[in-house]
Formats: structure tokens, C-alpha cells, sequence
């Protein structure tokens, strides 16, 4: 990369001066917990009520526009497709500046910056660079993941969803069903890989951005154990799609989709704890305090030794992102901070519950008690997410131990 | 928190790694510490005699190096050098040296045992991120020696008591690698804090005089100078005091160790010598203030744990490459055992957990070296994380190796044991777990 034109302190001095011109500063009372103010809720996974996600999502365009045209929009990305071409220190730095202000945030645009977008800078064409990745970053176009079916969950190359192309070659019609899509309902676009040719597995493979406005696209909400519901199942009935719409050659679907999973795996492991309050020590405290524990040594213990689990991913991802931007480029190792984040949500429903006791099993109005029921409703989510934990842990043995392909 | 760019290597930590690494690979095969248990006699862990005692029974351990190793006696006991043990790797027990101290020496001349001493004192004036790499590398060759005693121990105690006349005197000959060191804090109920301090301190003229006894003493029966908290008088302060173990004494102030009695204990970790102390009226000089041991102890025990933590990431790390070359080459059922889920899951178990053990203990080391705010969670962190996950993956690494694994003549249990030992050496999972509430302010 090549020097920045612009000093990390100009950077950040213009990031605050944009922030404060558009938003409020964020009440510093919002930045660090207070037992008994504010809402209690404890959000495992992204279950808003559609009605206010949809109310929400102007707020959120409108932000991502306004970034977009004051050039924090996509501070990483290349210049070309409308980036800043700065490096990843400056993004961070943009963060740290963020969270002193109240503004819409990404909220349900995650999937689509953090894991569709990158996967066009990849796989995309020039013309397919130029055209998507400015509309994405600027809150235009909203895009979600097609893959697993019912019948292909994690054998994803089984998959079944037909992509047949017209004689004149110039498009492609998409028959077949879809199932865990989160944000489906509201996406304008959605990567989809489809069965192209009767190649082995793996070869007949295809991937495009489907245009989920089209006719033929028929969106189902799904309502998950914890009685939220984040996702939804896709019909996709003689959907049309231009060929100027396939991600990549044709047959080379399965690399495309493992580009977009190896961002998935990344972005859980590192953002699915940060927010929501979840993993707060401060909140963790006050609850064993509030719950009259404080003074029990067997309690103490069991909420150091949860800590520690904690803290230890915590910093295995920083070491990993530290060596990753200092050259060692992560590899398929990442998942294993997929894995320990699932293995650390059943940890810590484990404790709260223990902690909770009675209070866990019926919701007495008490503020701040029964609301972490949803750590423990949402932890099994957490291990079938982003591939399984089994899944996940053959593709290590394979990539980072070079261990035979397992039976 | 940590400033991202302190916890990724640099060139200059690689190439130490690098160093060490080999050097440590040619120098100190764990073939040795094999040899060394069984020159000691019954294997360790069999309900034979325990390792032979370097106590009192005194007399000359010329630099044949035969019987005891640089242990002061009984008074009058001419202590020396016990020079170099020729292929004795291991402080198993029993006869020599608990080291090889031409390893040892060249180590010290590759400025390892300096690193963190700063210049002043004529060390390097590095930091723990580099003690860490070394600790790591240690840790994977299950070194014997004693860096921990030393760099983990002596020297964090000595730097955090500011006395710069007990540093300036002490710290340069345990840089060069010529005094080791170090910390006699535990006695027998095993706590590492002063609160339950038996052994005294008697003022007599400019020296004091220490009666008590010490256990669980890291290289304590080799150990030039011994740093021992005592209590003064009949007051509850609990002071830090520098013993010289040897004949000529190490402090200007006193000539030589009368009353010490140092017992070599047979030690369920073949690679790391543990001694009981009995002190008897030994003369010492004051390091730091009066009262000022628990806070000098704090100090030394939190490096001391980052410390053990970089040696038990080693030493999964040494497992797990174990255990996969094992997996990719033993075929049953007409193929690599690796190729089965229930092995291949184990393995990458283990991937996990060194990975993790790697990272914390990196962590700890650049928070300290920083001062940051969180260093001494991170510690206890790294060695509750560490302590347990090394521990788990011996346990799988005996197991993956089959029936083979469970031999004495297999590396397995030299890392089961190192394991296990490890995880209570400075204090046991439940004290790092509550220690941690309290440090979070539950």
C-alpha cells in the first residue's frame, strides 16, 4: 500500500468534525453499565421486530449514504471502486470515533459489507466491481447469502437450487429453494450458488447476485427456538438473472462460496461478542451481586474461570488480527474463534443460569434477571452457525493440519 | 489493553526464536532427561527413594561434578562450582547438577538470562515479549534449566524492590548467567502470598539472621542465591531477603550460608528440580524495605506466571506436532488414524487449544511489558488458560499415541508430567480463577 495522503490524526480530526456536524454525541451514561437503567434485553442474535427493521432501515441507508459521500463509506477499499485506499488502522481509528456518537450504525447491513461485498471485490468482474461495490457501500443496495438448502446444509456441495442458461447464452433462470437466509426480507440482491452442469461435485457449481425484487422470489420468514426470527426460507421459482449477473466463471461457484464463508467465520468470531452488552464484566458482576453471590467462593471462582475463557478469546483474536496485518495472513485457523464463541455462549448460559436460579425458570419482572434466558436459548444457534462446530473442525484438520480428508 | 502492534512478532523476536529453537534442539534432546531419571535410579513416580539430599552432609562436589551440586553445607563446607555434567539434561534427583551448565552458560551468553535486566545492571533492557519467546521455545524442548527460577522469578523480584544497591550488586552476575537465582517464598501449605509467612528474620548487627523453611523452592538446591520473604521479629511485616548459598558468599556484607540445608525433592516433572530449604540462623541482607515482601512477591509471581504460561504454550505446541505426525503416519483399519472424525476432531482440539494457550500468554507478556492496566488479569488469565489446556492436551496426546504413548521410553509423559506439574507450580486453577474475581472488583 502506498503512503497514506492523509495523517491518521487528519483522518481522525475529520471523522469527528463529519460525526459531529450529522449526529449527537453519545450520553457517556450509555457507555458504561448501570444495573437497572436503560433496556435489559440481552441479544444473542439479531432478532428485531420486522416492523421496526423495516422503520429503521431508511435511517440506515440514509447513514451509509452520507459516510459513503463523505469518504468513510469504505475506508479499506480500493480507489478505483470508490474506496479511500487507506489502511486498516485508519478504519480502526474511524470505529474508536463512532462509538462516541449516536448514530443508525450498520445494524442489518453486516451480512452485506462484511461478507457479500468483499466476496465481489474477489470474485467479481471489473464491470461487477465498478457497478456493485459502490451501490453496497453506500447503503443502495442491500445484499444477502443463498446457500444452504434443505437438503444441503453442511454438505453445501450437494446442493440443489438449478441455475439453467437461456440458448442466446445472455441469462440464466434459477428454480429451487433456500433456507437460513438472514436478512433476506430485506435484501435488494442475494449471492446465490446454483447448480449449473452435471459435473462432479464441487465443478458444477455457480455463483450470482440474484436480484430478490425479481418475479419468482418468494420470501418466508422463519421463527427460530428462541422465538425471534432473524431468518427466513427463499423460493426462487424461474427466476430470471442476466449472465452479467454471475459472480466468477461458471463452475467456479464453490470457491466463490468459500470466500464469503471464510468472511462469515471471521466477521462471528470477532463481532458477535461485541456488541449487545452480552460479555460486559461489569454486567456479569452486577448480576452475581445483585443476585446475593458475591460472597460465595464457589460462585467467585466459576465467574473467574469464566472469565478466562473469555478473556482468552478476546485476545487470541487480537494476536490473530496483529500478525494478520503484519503479514501472516490468516488462515483457516480464524474458525476457531467461531468455535470457541460457541463453546463460550454455552459457558456463559451455564453460569447466569447458575447464578439465576429460580430466576431463569420463570420471568418475575425483576429487571435484568430472566432476559439472559435468551443466552441460553440462542447458544445451540451458535454451534450451527457458520458451518457446525464439526464441520468447521474437519475443514481445519484438512487445511491447518494437513490431516487425510475425514470419515 | 494492549496496543495491537505489541502483541504481533517481530523480526527480532523470529530470529530469537529461531536461536533458541535450535540451540536448544542440539543441546538439550529430551532423550536426556530420560537418561538423566534413570542414572538417578528408580524411575520417579515408582515408590523408590526419593532424590538424594544435598544437605548438610556437605563435603566437596568438586567439578567432577559427581555428587552434590553447588548446595552450601554445613557450615565450613567448602560449596564450589559442581562444573559442567557432561550429558546430564535433567534434574530427575538424585546425583549432580540439576542442569547442564555449559547449556545453561551459553544461553546466558546468548544475553537470554539478560534480556529483562535493564542496561544499568548490565542486561539488555528488553521487555517480557522477549523473555516470552524464549519461555515458549523453553517450554517446547521442556528445558530444564533455571530460566524460570531466574528470569521469571528472581529478577522481576529484585527490579520490583527498587533497591538499587541490592539490583547493582546482584542483577549483573545473574545476567552473565554466573549467579542463578532464585525465590524461596513458598513454604509447606503451598501459598504463594505472604499471609501465612513462618519463617523469621533476626537483626544481628548489619545482617539479619533467617530461621524457617521453604518448600517447593524452583532450583532451589542449585541456586547461587536464594531470595526468601521471613518475617521480622515478631512484627507482621514480611520482608524479601538475598541468602548466598555459597562458600564465597555473593554480598559483601556476609561470608557464607551457615545453617543451610537444601533437600533436591524427586519431582513429578523430570525437567524441573524442586528443593526444600531449612534455614537455620543463615545469614541475609535486606532487599528493599522492611514490609515490603508481599508487594515484591505480587510483582515476581505475575511475571513469573506469564512466564509459565509461554512454556506451556510451547509445550502444547511440541504435543500437537507430536500427536499430528503420529495421526498422518499410524494406520489402522487400512488407513491413517488421522482420518477418522473422532482423532482428526481430537487433534484440531488441540490445535485449538495451543492456538488460544499462544495468544494468551503472548498477551500477558505485552501487557506487562507495557504496564497496561490489565497485566496482572492477563497473567492470571494466560496461566488459568495455559494451565488447563496443556494440561487437556497431554492428556490426548498419550492418548493418540496409543499404548506407545503410554511408555517410558515415549516424549508423551515427559510433557504429561511437565503439564501437570505446571498447572499448580505458581498457585493452582482456583486461585487464578478467584484471583481474577477479585482483580475485576466482584
Amino acid at each position: 500500500m502506498n503512503n497514506p495522503d492523509i495523517s491518521l490524526e487528519e483522518f481522525t480530526a475529520e471523522a469527528e468534525a463529519y460525526l459531529a456536524e450529522h449526529y449527537p454525541r453519545a450520553r457517556r451514561a450509555e457507555r458504561r453499565f448501570v444495573w437497572g437503567e436503560g433496556s435489559d434485553e440481552v441479544r444473542v442474535f439479531q432478532e428485531p421486530d420486522p416492523e421496526w427493521e423495516a422503520d429503521a432501515l431508511p435511517a440506515i441507508r440514509a447513514w451509509r449514504r452520507g459516510l459513503w459521500e463523505a469518504g468513510f463509506g469504505w475506508i479499506t477499499g480500493p480507489t478505483e471502486y470508490g474506496g479511500r485506499g487507506l489502511p486498516g488502522v485508519y478504519q480502526r481509528a474511524f470505529e474508536r470515533v463512532v462509538r462516541g456518537f449516536e448514530v443508525p450504525g450498520d445494524g442489518s447491513l453486516t451480512v452485506s459489507l462484511g461478507m457479500i461485498a468483499p466476496t465481489v471485490l474477489k470474485h467479481g468482474s471489473e464491470q461487477q466491481k465498478r457497478y456493485y461495490l459502490p451501490k453496497m457501500f453506500a447503503g443502495e443496495l442491500i445484499s444477502c447469502q443463498l446457500f444452504s438448502e434443505p437438503g444441503a446444509g453442511s454438505d453445501l456441495a450437494s446442493l440443489s437450487c438449478k441455475a439453467v442458461r437461456s440458448s442466446d447464452g445472455t441469462s440464466w433462470r434459477v428454480t429451487g429453494q433456500k433456507v437460513w437466509t438472514s436478512g433476506a426480507h430485506l435484501a435488494d440482491l442475494g449471492e446465490i450458488i446454483c447448480r449449473t452442469a452435471d459435473e462432479p461435485r464441487h465443478r458444477n457449481l455457480t455463483a450470482f447476485l440474484v436480484d430478490m425484487r425479481a418475479s419468482g422470489v418468494d420470501v418466508r420468514p422463519l421463527r427460530q427456538m428462541t422465538g425471534g426470527a432473524s431468518f427466513n426460507e427463499v423460493f426462487l421459482d424461474d427466476v430470471p438473472v442476466p449472465d452479467s449477473a454471475r459472480l466468477d466463471d461458471e463452475g467456479n461457484g464453490w470457491k466463490v462460496a468459500l470466500t464469503t464463508l471464510a468472511n462469515e467465520r471471521n466477521a462471528m468470531g470477532h463481532s458477535a461478542f461485541g456488541g449487545a452488552g452480552i460479555l460486559s464484566t461489569e454486567r456479569l458482576a452486577e448480576l452475581v451481586r445483585h443476585a446475593g453471590k458475591s460472597g460465595d467462593p464457589v460462585v467467585r471462582r466459576a465467574f473467574g474461570e469464566l472469565l478466562v475463557s473469555l478473556r482468552a478469546a478476546r485476545y487470541t483474536q487480537q494476536v490473530m488480527a496483529a500478525n494478520a496485518r503484519a503479514g501472516d495472513s490468516p488462515g483457516a485457523e480464524v474458525a476457531l474463534n467461531k468455535i470457541a464463541l460457541s463453546d463460550n455462549m454455552a459457558r456463559l448460559g451455564a453460569f447466569v443460569a447458575d447464578v439465576l436460579g429460580p430466576r431463569a425458570v420463570a420471568d418475575t419482572g425483576e429487571w435484568g434477571t430472566y432476559a439472559w434466558t435468551s443466552v441460553i436459548l440462542g447458544a445451540p444457534g451458535y454451534r450451527l452457525g457458520g458451518g457446525t462446530d464439526e464441520v468447521l473442525k474437519n475443514m481445519i484438520a484438512q487445511r491447518v493440519l494437513g490431516l487425510p480428508r475425514a470419515h | 489493553m494492549v496496543a495491537q502492534s505489541a502483541l504481533a512478532d517481530t523480526d527480532e523476536q523470529r530470529a530469537l526464536r529461531d536461536t533458541v529453537r535450535r540451540l536448544l534442539r542440539d543441546r538439550a534432546p529430551l532423550a536426556g532427561l530420560r537418561e538423566a531419571a534413570d542414572a538417578a535410579g528408580p524411575a520417579p513416580g515408582s515408590t523408590g527413594p526419593a532424590g538424594g539430599s544435598t544437605g548438610p552432609a556437605g563435603g566437596s562436589a568438586g567439578p567432577a561434578g559427581g555428587s552434590a551440586g553447588p548446595a552450601g553445607g554445613s557450615a565450613g563446607s567448602a560449596g564450589g562450582s559442581a562444573g559442567s555434567a557432561g550429558g546430564s539434561a535433567g534434574p530427575a534427583g538424585g546425583a549432580g547438577p540439576g542442569f547442564d551448565q555449559e547449556l545453561w552458560r551459553q544461553l546466558a551468553e546468548l544475553g537470554l538470562v539478560a534480556l529483562a535486566v535493564p542496561e544499568k545492571y548490565d542486561g539488555l533492557g528488553q521487555t517480557t515479549r522477549e523473555t516470552h519467546v524464549v519461555f515458549e521455545e523453553m517450554g517446547r524442548a521442556l528445558y530444564g534449566g533455571p530460566y524460570l527460577a531466574c528470569v521469571g522469578l528472581a529478577i522481576p523480584a529484585l527490579l520490583a524492590s527498587g533497591d538499587d544497591a541490592a539490583c547493582a550488586e546482584l542483577l549483573p552476575g545473574i545476567a552473565a548467567g554466573e549467579t542463578v537465582a532464585t525465590l524461596a517464598a513458598v513454604e509447606a501449605d503451598g501459598r504463594w502470598s505472604t499471609s501465612h509467612t513462618a519463617t523469621r528474620a533476626e537483626r544481628d548487627g548489619e545482617q539479619w539472621r533467617l530461621t524457617g523453611a521453604k518448600a517447593f523452592v524452583l532450583a532451589g538446591a542449585d541456586a547461587d542465591l536464594l531470595l526468601v520473604t521471613a518475617r521480622t521479629g515478631d512484627s507482621e511485616d514480611v520482608s524479601l531477603f538475598a541468602v548466598a548459598t555459597g562458600a564465597e558468599g555473593l554480598c559483601s556484607a556476609h561470608t557464607y550460608a551457615t545453617g543451610l540445608t537444601r533437600t533436591r525433592l524427586e519431582s513429578l516433572d523430570l525437567a524441573r528440580a524442586v528443593a526444600g530449604v531449612e534455614l537455620d540462623g543463615v545469614p541475609a541482607r535486606l532487599v528493599g524495605s522492611v514490609g515490603a515482601a508481599p508487594a515484591l512477591l505480587a510483582a515476581a509471581l505475575h511475571e513469573g506466571l506469564a512466564g509459565l504460561a509461554a512454556e506451556q504454550a510451547g509445550g502444547a505446541a511440541a504435543c500437537l506436532d507430536m500427536s499430528v505426525a503420529y495421526a498422518k503416519t499410524r494406520q489402522q483399519f487400512g488407513r491413517p488414524i488421522g482420518s477418522f472424525q473422532s482423532v482428526a476432531h481430537k487433534c484440531v482440539d488441540m490445535l485449538h487449544g495451543v492456538e488460544f494457550c499462544r495468544a494468551s500468554a503472548r498477551y500477558a507478556a505485552a501487557a506487562l511489558a507495557e504496564g497496561a492496566t490489565d497485566a496482572r488479569e492477563a497473567a492470571r488469565v494466560a496461566a488459568a488458560y495455559c494451565g488447563e489446556a496443556f494440561r487437556a492436551i497431554t492428556v490426548e496426546t498419550v492418548h493418540v499415541h496409543g499404548g506407545t504413548g503410554f511408555t517410558w521410553e515415549h516424549d508423551a509423559h515427559l510433557y504429561y508430567r511437565r503439564a501437570w506439574s505446571a498447572r499448580h507450580l505458581l498457585g493452582t486453577p482456583t486461585d487464578h480463577h478467584t484471583a481474577i474475581a477479585d482483580l475485576v472488583g466482584l
